[in-house]
């Protein structure tokens, strides 16, 4: 869900750049000065948006300018990689020591990247930077301030969290747009008012809110009660303290009591439309700016903002992207430069036009470029008007990991029919407190002595190949030693990229499980923690429930996938054109990337306009909410991986085609019947493909990834939270690459320990005679 | 008579069921901007906009160069995966060696490994070779035969012809080398067929690679430009399924051309085992 | 032109042992056949000396140089398959000329030979064909023409007519005879089939269980078999096998007492040819089981007390089952043999 609310914001950045007025190029009198001849070969490598947004024309405008002001130099603007992968890619080029000059992240990764030395302290170019004025800027430019004050970028964009209201429908029911010091009751009165069963058919279709629900979302209906996150050395949870307590309990009170809320498809579904837009919300929200983006196509009401409802006080939280320059630049001069016009006035202003973000920039904010008097909403200034009352989320090392403890039990408070409010709340206090502790003690731990992983790496390569050249048997004479090592020469391929792509990394792996190290750091900065990791493992209930997701998809899939299979096999196996063509389009699904399977699936199985509930609802059965019922996530993802069935169901038939059709004509003669047949004789000589696609198939189920990734980054709860996905974020969301390397040693042996037995197991079904001389 | 009905309407019904998601997604990547999710196939009739397609491709980037590049990468793996895991598959097969099971479980144990479990180091490997934003890590895995399953594959199809093939070879005057490369190769086409399209579909579908490896623009690949269009607020689902359907055309193009030597592949990877 | 030696190869796997320590030796432009029913190790020898296999123990010469730590190629030797290993991936001049390709003669070179050696064998009508295309005869022709276009010092052959049916088996039989008077290359035949081995071979080595039992010329081997093995493989039918003790020098068989035999006393097996045995009015009784006519002979199945033997002559219109006969047979027709090694008296 970060990404999403990073997608809104992301387009933010431009306008300063744009402008580059010579007097701040003649600030940089260094750079200025430079004769032509210093700038070719070198580079600016930009990474700040992708190329489908709408600001990136104004990047490339930016690109030519500097290119045309340093002649020889080469700006070079990349993709962040798609939404999926814009957090990973900076760190990837961290991580590998790559260039890279100006950067754009999320103000809640600041922590973690300012902790782990990633970014350049900006104050020194400031300091000689005589166009350089603070005060042009809002305040939320603060946000990017270590513990001295020193600044470390500049606002791209930031927003609010804010309510959206449906004006039309308010009228329709005889309310008054919200007043800017509403309450809680207000809402919950409104709420009321407006949640109807327009069709009669039982259900309910038109919502007073329109509830979101990741945990910067909920935040501030804690602190309008008078709660918070963490207490103010940040060092313990308060979530279990009553005033969070009681501010969760009524946000799932109007879900699961006073059943005027739902949850906006947008929360797992940004791309399809929401209840909001279909006018079935009254509100919708908390929600940042971005949203205004996807609403500006709405023309069947009229729409507008309003600040969130107070409880005992008003407060909101705030995101915020901005525009940074890496450690691993290596032109910080120009880098700055770079910064300072994509935060200056013309691509600010720029990024208010597009609107998907409020510009950092008091002048471009307050511009008319920003407040649009004639699109909707009408209200913009109410996204300026509620700063007094914004914060950041705590600017800890590793917020994404709180938020990622916290967000399974949040979800199961405002998803789930039944909850204890207090008890998830304590648990979600727990984990943070427990996780806050170890962060603590994480410095003190002695630092892996320099050279040791190349060391254990090195020893370990020779011990296996010692033990392999001790343990291949006595000395063959003279032609088969002729034989083996022209077998060994064909080999050597194979095994140059099994060390350096598959053994290497997987001991490394290993030596990484047993210690605490961050992506962003050197490989020298791993601190040795022996199988701690390990143990944490075994008391981790995200990673029981992300073992028993992955269990329960995988005893579900493997299955039905081998029945549907040898079903489809069974049916389609006839040499007929109408089979033959039947075949392939079972087969084609298997040959779809995952990333558009993905994609398809999404909307297919989105609860509200998808095609399967259209077909369920229309046969008069139930509509589960699939994707986002914790119940349904799992047999949702069953079924995408059904549909891929085909290159079982292939295997199947060549298996069919090549079975002896005599035993099965014999056995017709002897008067068995279909079933008998087919059990008797079919499927033992089919046994050894039926193995085959077992294994192949439980190796796929372990190492579902792509699919959860892209459609419930794991939710609901930890509902689809499997292992593969897991590891993946606790290695590059949470930085901590050792408990994702232990993930993946467990993985990895719970795979080795079930493909051997059932492979043992199979000794007893398997029927070998069944194999078909060549 | 009527089992055969039954069956006939089975048989529709199955291949429907399976092609629907995709008339779907086609369906979907045809309609006005705004009103493909809730659109009907009927409304193509009279309000159809194939212009979607050009700007999806426009989106993406610079297509024809996303397109080079795809295609060069795709068909380097494609060269090395199969020289490499024929050579091994071959070594397995057809010669006695001391230590061949050993190396055998390793190739297989490799097939337990996941991916994700090597990424950062493997990232290292190529950061200290200077390889990171080349093509190299998306190509030399696969080259260096990447992908065990295929090893297991070539194997399996090399056990299948006579052993008096090789020795007459030997006989007449070949080394292992040329047995792999003047008899077993030219005789292992189906294989070669169906190991190949395997590593076309998942080197032009690799998302994760490009995403990790390349930072140039100019050196982009079209998976990478279709997963810019995941979940950006910008895009507009049809052109997103637009793209999808662009990039999926050539693995759908590709699969249709070879078939039918791919099944014979795929027969004997499921005869003998 | 060469002479092979075998000098005391032997070969186990693991704990089976396939050849008992075996020497044998090939005469320049000999044509030696081994002889052996299945699973006896013929084959494995004939791949210890292509090189395909390495042998446990022992030398292997070619013309006094030793070959045994030699790559099969580097042997100089041709070998031709029960299931001709044709490439099938290949036209028939293609498959001819392999072995000159891979040897890197020129192509022209090449070319003249692949016509020279299709000519010979009366292949010149095939060569653009692929093997699928071609009968059984044909396709062990195309094999017999990549041995023989390399000019080998030695040929292997390892049953290369089994795969026949057996009009061709006879043809392609007197080919590779005229083959070899015309080429006079030493030959290794490997074959279970006696008639093969009787008029290919100058000489023949029968194998069995890993072990060499004889090793000589094709009459000296059917007439005086070294061991009783060799005596019941070689004829057909099969000589008898009458076991039996010796006593005083007499040999007790249904009921009479048989002079001859070699020794004075002990277990010993009588051999008779089934060609050699005549009825008379007294000698070893036996009992008619059965009789089959073949036209221009008669075979009887007879019983003498527990054993069985089989008397196979032109002249038994008349026997009938159930009729006692008497055996009787020259002196020399007796073959005797050791009861418990089996070796010749």
């Amino acid at each position: 869900m970060r990404e999403r609310r990073l997608g809104p914001l992301r387009s933010t950045c431009y306008n300063g750049a744009a402008m580059l007025p010579g007097a701040l190029l003649a600030c940089c009198a260094s750079s200025w000065s430079a004769a032509p001849q210093e700038w070719r070969d070198r580079r600016l490598v930009v990474m700040v948006d992708e190329r489908s947004f709408e600001s990136w024309p104004g990047l490339v405008e930016l690109e030519r300018e500097f290119e045309a002001r340093y002649p020889g130099l080469d700006v070079r603007l990349t993709d962040m990689g798609g939404a999926v992968g814009q957090q990973d890619k900076p760190r990837f080029m961290l991580t590998g020591d790559l260039q890279l000059d100006v950067a754009r992240i999320d103000v809640t990764e600041f922590g973690a990247f300012l902790a782990e030395g990633a970014l350049v302290d900006l104050e020194p170019y400031f300091a000689r930077d005589a166009s350089w004025d603070a005060t042009q800027y809002l305040a939320v430019i603060d946000g990017m301030r270590d513990a001295r004050g020193h600044l470390y970028g500049l606002t791209s964009t930031f927003s609010p969290y804010v309510m959206y209201y449906n004006r039309d429908l308010l009228r329709a029911h005889g309310l008054d747009a919200p007043r800017p010091d509403w309450t809680w009751d207000d809402l919950l009165a409104a709420c009321r008012a407006t949640t109807v069963d327009l069709d009669g058919d039982g259900r309910i279709d038109q919502f007073g809110i329109s509830l979101t629900q990741w945990l910067q979302a909920v935040t501030p209906w804690i602190w309008q009660n008078g709660g918070d996150l963490l207490d103010e050395r940040g060092e313990r949870s308060r979530l279990a303290e009553p005033e969070a307590v009681a501010a969760l309990t009524f946000v799932r009170g109007l879900l699961h009591e006073e059943r005027v809320a739902s949850f906006d498809a947008s929360f797992d579904n940004q791309l399809s439309q929401g209840l909001f837009q279909a006018g079935r919300a009254a509100f919708y929200g908390p929600v940042g700016y971005w949203e205004t983006y996807r609403f500006k196509y709405i023309e069947d009401f009229e729409w507008d903002v309003a600040p969130l409802p107070r409880g005992q006080r008003a407060a909101t939280s705030l995101a915020m992207t901005a525009y940074v320059v890496p450690r691993t630049s290596r032109e910080p001069e120009l880098a700055y430069e770079f910064v300072r016009a994509l935060a200056g006035e013309r691509f600010q202003r720029l990024l208010a036009r597009i609107g998907n973000g409020v510009p950092g920039r008091i002048s471009a904010a307050r511009s008319v470029d920003f407040l649009k008097p004639d699109v909707a909403p009408a209200s913009e200034h109410v996204f300026l008007d509620v700063l007094p009352q914004a914060r950041f989320m705590p600017p800890l090392a590793n917020w994404r990991k709180i938020e990622d403890l916290c967000s399974s039990e949040l979800q199961s408070i405002l998803l789930l029919e039944q909850c204890d409010v207090a008890a998830a709340c304590g648990r979600m206090a727990a984990r943070t407190d427990e996780y806050l502790a170890r962060e603590r003690v994480r410095a003190a731990r002695p630092r892996l002595p320099e050279g040791t992983l190349a060391l254990a790496l090195s020893l370990s390569m020779l011990g296996a190949l010692g033990l392999f050249v001790a343990r291949r048997g006595p000395r063959p004479g003279r032609i088969a030693r002729a034989e083996e090592r022209s077998a060994y020469a064909m080999l050597v391929p194979w095994a140059l990229g099994f060390c350096a792509f598959f053994f290497g990394p997987a001991l490394a792996t290993l030596v990484v499980s047993l210690c605490e190290w961050s992506p962003l750091r050197e490989l020298g900065d791993a601190r040795w923690l022996g199988v701690d990791n390990y143990a944490r493992l075994a008391t981790d209930p995200t990673f029981q429930r992300s073992l028993a997701a992955t269990a329960s998809y995988a005893a579900a899939s493997v299955p039905l996938g081998l029945l549907l299979a040898l079903a489809l096999a069974l049916l389609l196996r006839d040499e007929g054109a109408l089979a033959t063509g039947a075949r392939t389009l079972v087969y084609v699904p298997a040959i779809v990337s995952p990333v558009i399977v993905a994609a398809v699936w999404r909307f297919l199985l989105d609860p509200d306009r998808g095609l399967l509930n259209d077909a369920l609802f229309r046969c008069g059965l139930p509509t589960p909410a699939w994707t986002r019922d914790p119940d349904w996530v799992v047999p949702s993802f069953v079924l995408m991986s059904l549909w891929s069935v085909g290159g079982q169901m292939l295997v199947f038939v060549a298996a069919l085609k090549a079975a002896d059709r005599d035993l099965e004509d014999a056995a017709r003669i002897d008067g068995a019947g279909w079933w008998r047949r087919l059990w008797h004789v079919t499927l033992p000589q089919l046994s050894p493909v039926i193995l085959f696609n077992a294994m192949i198939g439980l190796l796929n189920a372990f190492q579902i990834f792509a699919q959860p990734y892209i459609v419930t980054q794991g939710g609901p709860g930890d509902a689809s939270r499997f292992l593969v996905l897991y590891l993946y974020e606790s290695g590059f969301r949470h930085l901590d690459m050792g408990y994702a390397s232990a993930i993946a040693w467990v993985l990895f042996a719970l795979l080795a320990a079930l493909g051997f037995t059932l492979w043992r197991c199979s000794a007893r079904w398997v029927h070998q005679s069944a194999r078909r001389a060549a | 008579m009527s089992a055969r009905v039954l069956r006939w309407v089975a048989l529709v019904v199955c291949a429907s069921l399976f092609a629907l998601p995709l008339v779907y997604m086609l369906s979907v990547s045809l309609h006005r901007e705004g009103t493909g999710l809730g659109g009907s196939l009927a409304d193509l009739a009279h309000d159809a906009h194939p212009e979607n397609y050009g700007v999806a491709l426009e989106k993406m980037g610079d297509f024809p160069r996303l397109l080079a590049n795809t295609v060069v990468v795709t068909v380097l793996s494609i060269a090395g995966q199969l020289l490499t895991c024929s050579l091994a598959g071959y070594a397995f097969a057809r010669i006695e060696f001391r230590g061949r099971d050993a190396l055998f479980v390793a190739v297989l144990a490799t097939m337990m490994l996941p991916e994700q479990v090597s990424a950062i180091p493997r990232f290292l490997v190529f950061r200290s070779l200077g390889m990171v934003d080349t093509f190299a890590p998306l190509v030399l895995p696969a080259v260096l035969g990447g992908a065990p399953f295929f090893i297991f594959l070539f194997r399996q199809y090399f056990l299948t012809l006579p052993a008096e093939l090789t020795e007459a070879a030997r006989i007449d005057g070949c080394g292992h080398l040329r047995i792999w490369w003047s008899i077993a190769l030219p005789l292992a086409r189906p294989m070669l067929v169906t190991v190949g399209i395997f590593t076309f579909l998942a080197a032009w579908n690799d998302f994760w690679s490009p995403l990790v490896y390349l930072f140039s623009p100019e050196r982009s690949t079209l998976s990478l430009a279709l997963a810019s269009f995941n979940r950006t607020y910008d895009t507009a689902v049809e052109h997103m399924m637009a793209a999808s359907a662009v990039v999926l055309a050539p693995c759908l193009i590709v699969y249709f051309v070879a078939q039918k030597l791919f099944l014979r592949g795929v027969q004997v990877a499921a005869s003998k085992h | 032109m060469a002479r092979l030696e075998i000098d005391g190869i032997s070969k186990h796997f693991g704990a089976s042992r396939v050849l008992e320590p075996l020497s044998l030796c090939v005469e320049n432009g000999e044509f030696l056949v081994i002889l052996g029913p299945s699973g006896c190790g013929k084959s494995t020898l004939l791949r210890i000396v292509a090189g395909l296999i390495e042998a446990s123990s022992g030398e292997l010469r070619l013309d006094g140089q030793r070959i045994d730590d030699l790559a099969p190629a580097e042997r100089d030797v041709a070998m031709v398959f029960q299931n001709y290993a044709l490439y099938p991936h290949m036209s028939v001049r293609d498959n001819i000329g392999f072995p000159l390709r891979v040897a890197g003669v020129s192509h022209t070179e090449t070319a003249a030979r692949v016509a020279e050696t299709a000519r010979t064998l009366g292949l010149d009508a095939l060569l653009e064909r692929k093997p699928a295309a071609l009968s059984g005869g044909q396709m062990q022709r195309v094999a017999l023409g990549r041995a023989l276009i390399r000019r080998p010092r030695l040929f292997l052959f390892d049953e290369p007519l089994s795969n026949l049916d057996a009009k061709l088996r006879d043809e392609l039989r007197h080919e590779i005879g005229a083959l070899h008077s015309l080429t006079q290359t030493t030959t290794l035949y490997v074959t279970h089939d006696q008639v093969e081995a009787m008029t290919l071979g100058s000489r023949i080595a029968l194998l069995e269980g890993g072990r060499l039992h004889q090793v000589g010329r094709p009459l000296e081997v059917f007439s005086r078999p070294a061991t009783s093995f060799v005596a019941a493989f070689l004829g057909s039918p099969p000589m008898n096998l009458l076991r039996g003790e010796v006593r005083s020098g007499a040999f007790e068989l249904g009921g009479s007492r048989i002079t001859g035999a070699p020794v004075e006393s002990g277990e010993v097996v009588l051999g008779l040819r089934p060609h050699e045995v005549e009825f008379g009015s007294s000698g070893a009784a036996a009992r008619v089981e059965g009789v089959e006519r073949l036209g221009h002979q008669t075979l009887a199945r007879l019983s003498i007390g527990a054993q069985h033997a089989v008397v196979c002559r032109e002249d038994l219109e008349s026997l009938a089952p159930g009729q006692t006969v008497h055996l009787c047979f020259a002196p020399r027709a007796a073959h005797w043999f050791d009861a418990r090694d089996g070796r010749r008296l």
